[in-house]
This record gives C-alpha cells, structure tokens and sequence, in this order.
C-alpha cells in the first residue's frame, strides 16, 4: 500500500534507537518529539500532563488531511487490522485493490535433513559428529539467529524449543533421537 | 490545542531513529498513518 507508518514519541532518539534495537530493529522511522518537548503531540492534541504522549493513531490522506483519528487506552497496541481498514476506506485506490497477501516468515530450507539448532547445545554437537559419521548430507538452521525458526521449532515440540528437531523431508524428529532418526533415514 | 477530522494535518520537521529527520508534507501523495505512542 502506499503507505507511511510514523511512529511518535517524546524519547530521544538515542532511546528510540535502542529501544527499536532491543525488538530487533523497526524499519519505518521513529521520530523524536524531544524538542521543544512534546512540542507535535501538543499541537495534535495529545501530549498529557504528565510529559509523554497519549497511544493515538491517525490516518493522513494523500493531500495531507486528516482522515482518521483514535486514541486508544494507553495499555493497548493499536492492531494492524484496524488499521488496514482505515487505509482501505480513505484511500480507493487501495480500496480496490486485492488484499495484499499475508505476510510469511523469511522462508526455512526444506528438503534433505534439516537440523535445528543452537551453536552451544550439547545434543546438537552430538548430532552432527553422528550425522558426519554416517555420511550423512544436512542443512543446519541455528534457531537464535533465523527468523521465524524457534516459533516452528515450538510448533513441532509442544511448545518447546527442543534442539536439535530435524525436518527430514516433511518428518519431524524431536530431539537427538537415533532410533527415530535411523528409521526415518531407513539406515 | 487538537486536530480535526478533514482539516490539514499540522506539519512538522522531526529527527528520526533512521538517522533522516522526517517532515510531514514531503509524505504528500502517500496515505501516513501516525502512530503516538508512550515510550520509556
């Protein structure tokens, strides 16, 4: 969509650039209504009394009026929903466009023996030393540094993030489990 | 002080966390949602 989000707040941007560190990087801007403190959230109408800006959203159309506004409870996270509804209704030329599909996780491999796992786990180290000694070719996915691999690690284990899970052509093993890992790879 | 609904949005000038300061009414010809938010 044509699109800009702008996030807003009374931070510094020495704050804002670690905070959007710490949730692993933000791609649109957040901007810094440092200085004169507040001083954007005051002409919207938002800055409170105690010094930091109420949780609001609005919608700016193309020719820069404002179309939408709402100011949630300050414990809410606004939901992209909403949102995608507001733009639809203000803008036609999104309107009639096809919803955008959804978004997927950066793609997994797949194919072969695909093990996830951790740089430190001991039963990881133990796999691959036997994965090596049987000859056996794999693709190794380390959970802590590729997105969206823990969350599918936890929807094979019940939750857990058990290291190493294998994706054997489509057949999950959980854990270093030689018996099952010889049965699926039939050695 | 407050906005309205079809009225100009208010323009500004802002530094971003991007490094960019950010100004309002260069966003012409693209819909901008603006997102308030309470931080620290």
């Amino acid at each position: 969509m044509d699109t800009q989000v702008l996030g807003i707040s009374v931070d510094s941007t020495d704050c804002l650039k670690a905070w959007a560190e710490s949730l692993g990087g933000i791609h649109y801007p957040l901007l810094s209504d440092f200085w004169p403190h507040g001083g954007v959230a005051q002409r919207y109408g938002l800055l409170r009394n105690e010094g930091y800006t109420e949780r609001a959203l609005i919608v700016i159309d193309k020719s820069g009026i404002v179309r939408y506004m709402d100011i949630h409870n300050i414990d809410d996270q606004p939901s992209n929903e909403e949102l995608r509804r507001v733009i639809r209704e203000v803008d036609p030329s999104v309107r009639n466009r096809p919803e955008d599909p959804k978004p997927q996780p950066a793609a997994l491999p797949h194919g072969g023996i695909v093990m996830y796992c951790t740089k430190w786990c001991g039963d990881c180290r133990r796999a691959r030393a036997w994965l090596a000694e049987n000859k056996l070719p794999y693709t190794e996915v380390d959970i802590t540094t590729t997105p969206g691999a823990a969350e599918q690690v936890e929807k094979w284990a019940n939750g857990n993030r058990t290291t190493p899970t294998f994706d054997i052509d489509g057949t999950i093993v959980v854990d270093f489990d030689k018996t099952k890992l010889r049965e699926v790879l039939k050695i | 002080m407050t906005i309205t609904i079809g009225a100009p949005a208010p323009d500004f000038t802002l530094p971003s966390h991007l490094g960019k300061p950010v100004t309002l009414s260069n966003l012409r010809g693209k819909n901008v949602v603006l997102a308030f938010f309470p931080l620290a």
